[in-house]
């Protein structure tokens, strides 16, 4: 056991010492802890700010009502600013998104009402490939909705009318239908059935505590750079291979094992402390509430390092220089990173890739995070991805211990 | 010019025959642009917001006799035109729907309270769906939240109908009797059935070039740009990785047998910068044609990209050329490749350039760097800009390259002329 301690301790002292460690282990995980907290922050705070994207809307100038009562209904909606144009002043409306005079341009054609099923349509110009053009877009379709809804409903209740009791004139049938028309306007804002948003949280959770910028970016890093980290430790299997140091061990009273199992427990301790550090700076200098359940992130911790040693060691005893060791940490960290939804959610991305990314350890990990800081649950609720990560350990590290055995150097 | 090249020749067999610039070369910018791709759908498959997984939870207790709204909802979310947007599990109570969001197995719950159909049938009160979500997830709810938003508007505007049709038919001194009530019935779900599409009846939407479908479009652009930021991180990584060869024949003294040999140190020196601007140009065109076999990406005009690539691989081989200039030895050069160049790469925008609406200080550290120069021409580039729009990016790129490989050469000169 002594033996054991021993190169732990030499590989510990022997990371530590490089310059590098700092700068990789906790400088860099922090800055982009930082970097990207900052940029999502600052999104969110320039859309905040943003002036309302202008729609144009465009008709006859014998359609002024309709076009006037859009351009109202537009502003209402909180979301859009709306200006009129007439076709004799634009006759190609589009030039109005070209010169970037509007982000959208809603084109009605002559005589233009939401009273009539057989129409042509109006058009919308709009790119959906901006935020603003989504913005645009789903608050026009909203607004073509809703006042679909309310001309359609109005037309059939004064059918239905017609139909018991029938109106003496057009004119009359007429005035019945804008007085029905009025009152289905004032109905609406008391609307039968609403909708309502909620998030999944405990009751007792503190909700001034629950939203922070850094809730993805946090574990996200500590995700990527706790892979990454394990370069300068697997880097070492290599050196010692290199150096002949490993025969040398070899030809001591030190088992095989006994050197995998060193070289393995100086990485998880290396991987745990980085992980604290990394942990205890996301609580104190970005707000994520990683504290509220200290066991249950702590369980996280030591299934990921127990994983991410694994990986390393795998990766130590099979690479044939330090290249190679940088070479395969990196692709493991791009692939591992990107499919645990470190730097973007999974629920954006495609049903196969999602299907696959969910269960990888580092998605695993995300989610044994994200399940205390942001979905606010309880020890219980790590027990399911801390136990995939106990398996993912298992099996790298049995690959690992394999590759060893059969190594004949 | 003979040994130039075999200088040059020689640093770019290097470092093809080498397992380590194959792979952070060209292995990794198309890992990454491989990954992208199959998270966002690569254009051809849609997102996992077309699959969501929701519990519903139905409450409702309609009087006896009336039917259960709540079936209706669960048979709307259900239907054709919402089967491929959403999966609905229905579950007994709200508890095991938390449960269920909680184990990720889905997304949200739609509670409906014990008094809907009881609200919709009757008259005077209101009520409420409740839609209880996953706060890990930003988007998916709120599409949801669209679709239950439409259906409660269809309820609210049958009830809003029963009442308005009733009113009116008061007012007109008339009496809703069976029949009447009847007739209202048989005109809501006639308008319930036509409604679905009344919305597109009314509104086309077009792109402004005329063309429907954009969001294939949306994420070609997303892969075209990720992999443009890609290719500049790794080639200035390369730049800086190739340039390293200098220090490590300093180190090995093969450089100094060279000194000794009758070639000029400007000469060894040419063969060197020759060598990784040719290894530039070889890591360049690979990423350039696999990406456009395997990600269909358009890259452009051929006489606009080869500028763009002339910029590329002048600035990314003088700015790694300047950087091991600096450096005494070859263990330092740790600090360049995980530092230096990453910090960079992330001030030059390399890592956020799919993310809109930056934040202004964004913009302004981006200029600093040769990476934000370049991902601005390459991102001109992919846009179609004309030759106008690019020349200023382009003018500041060589310029930044030019004073690097000054720079560079300068320090590189006074040090060998010493041994």
């Amino acid at each position: 056991m002594k033996r054991i301690f021993d190169i732990v301790g030499k590989d510990i002292s022997q990371t530590l010492r490089s310059p590098m460690a700092a700068l990789f282990l906790i400088a860099m995980p922090l800055m982009f802890t930082a970097f990207f907290g900052l940029i999502f922050q600052g999104v969110a705070k320039d859309e905040g700010a943003q002036e309302k994207p202008l729609v144009a809307v465009v008709g006859e100038a014998q359609d002024g009502s309709i076009l006037n009562e859009l351009q109202t209904l537009f502003q209402e909606s909180g979301e859009l600013t709306a200006a009129v144009f007439t076709t004799d002043e634009y006759p190609d409306s589009l030039i109005l998104f070209e010169e970037k005079e509007a982000v959208a341009v809603l084109s009605l054609p002559e005589h233009f009402q939401f009273l009539s099923q057989d129409q042509t349509p109006a058009t919308l110009y709009v790119d959906e490939t901006s935020s603003e053009g989504q913005t645009a877009l789903y608050t026009i379709q909203r607004v073509f909705s809703q006042q679909q809804i309310l001309y359609s409903t109005s037309r059939l209740a004064v059918q239905v009318v017609d139909e018991q009791l029938p109106y003496a004139s057009d004119q009359e049938y007429q005035a019945a239908l804008e007085q029905v028309l009025a009152k289905a306007g004032q109905a609406w804002d008391k609307k039968a059935v609403t909708v309502s948003m909620e998030r999944a949280v405990t009751e007792t959770t503190d909700l001034s505590r629950i939203e922070s910028a850094y809730d993805q970016s946090s574990p996200g890093m500590l995700v990527q750079f706790t892979i990454s980290g394990l370069m300068g430790t697997a880097i070492i299997f290599v050196q010692e291979r290199r150096t002949k140091t490993l025969q040398r061990m070899l030809t001591t009273a030190t088992s095989r094992s006994a050197i995998i199992i060193a070289h393995a427990l100086s990485m998880f301790f290396i991987i745990v402390a980085q992980q604290i550090i990394l942990v205890l700076s996301g609580h104190f200098l970005f707000g994520v509430d990683y504290l509220r359940e200290p066991l249950a992130i702590l369980l996280v911790i030591v299934a990921f390092a127990l994983w991410v040693s694994g990986m390393g060691t795998l990766i130590g005893v099979s690479a044939k220089n330090e290249d190679q060791v940088v070479l395969f940490s990196l692709i493991a960290m791009f692939l591992f990173t990107a499919m645990g939804g470190a730097w973007f959610t999974l629920e954006n991305t495609s049903p196969g890739f999602y299907a696959i990314a969910r269960y990888t350890p580092g998605a695993q990990a995300m989610q044994g995070l994200q399940n205390i800081i942001v979905r606010k649950q309880g020890l219980s609720s790590v027990f399911a991805p801390v136990g995939m990560l106990l398996l993912y350990a298992f099996l790298f590290y049995a690959a690992a211990i394999l590759i060893f055995k059969k190594n004949k150097e | 010019m003979r040994k130039v090249l075999a200088i040059a020749s020689k640093d770019l067999l290097r470092s093809i025959r080498s397992l380590y610039f194959v792979g952070i070369s060209l292995l990794a910018p198309l890992l990454l642009s491989f990954l992208f791709s199959a998270a966002f759908g690569g254009g051809k498959e849609s997102t996992a917001i077309s699959n969501m997984e929701i519990a519903l939870v139905n409450q409702d207790a309609p009087a006896q006799g009336n039917p259960n709204l709540g079936e209706t909802v669960l048979e709307v979310l259900r239907s054709d035109g919402l089967k491929d947007l959403i999966t609905v599990h229905a579950v007994g109570n709200e508890e095991e729907a938390l449960q269920g969001i909680n184990d990720q197995d889905y997304s949200a719950a739609l509670i409906i309270p014990p008094d809907f159909s009881q609200v919709v049938t009757g008259s005077g009160k209101t009520t409420q769906l409740r839609i209880v979500y996953d706060p890990a997830e930003s988007i998916s709810p709120h599409v949801l939240e669209n679709i239950v938003a439409a259906i409660a508007d269809g309820f609210s505007s049958s009830k809003m109908m029963v009442d308005l049709a009733v009113e009116e038919l008061q007012r007109r001194g008339g009496q809703a009797d069976e029949q009447f009530y009847t007739q209202v019935v048989e005109r809501i779900t006639a308008q319930s059935e036509n409604r679905a599409y009344a919305t597109s009846s009314l509104l086309t939407v077009l792109n402004p070039q005329g063309q429907k479908g954009e969001t294939e479009n949306e994420i070609q652009q997303i892969i075209s740009t990720i992999m443009a930021s890609m290719m500049i991180f790794f080639t200035f990584y390369t730049g800086a990785a190739t340039s390293e060869s200098l220090l490590q024949e300093e180190e090995k003294g093969t450089l100094a047998r060279k000194f000794v040999s009758p070639t000029p140190v400007r000469d060894i020196l040419a063969g060197k910068f020759l060598g990784v601007l040719i290894t530039l140009t070889v890591q360049i065109c690979v990423l350039l044609v696999v990406s456009h076999l395997v990600f269909h990406i358009e890259w452009g005009e051929p006489g606009k990209l080869v500028l763009a690539v002339v910029a590329l691989i002048v600035s990314a081989a003088g700015f790694g050329l300047l950087l091991m200039s600096l450096l005494r030895d070859t263990r330092q050069t740790g600090i360049i490749f995980g530092g230096v160049m990453t910090i960079t790469g992330m001030l030059g925008g390399l890592f956020t350039g799919s993310i809109q609406n930056m934040p202004g200080f964004m913009e302004v550290l981006k200029k600093l760097t040769p990476q934000g120069w370049a991902q601005d021409l390459w991102q001109l580039l992919l846009n179609g800009a004309s030759y106008r729009e690019m020349l200023f990016p382009l003018a500041v790129l060589l310029g930044m390259a030019v004073i690097f490989f000054f720079i560079a050469d300068f320090r590189f000169q006074r040090r060998f002329a010493r041994k």
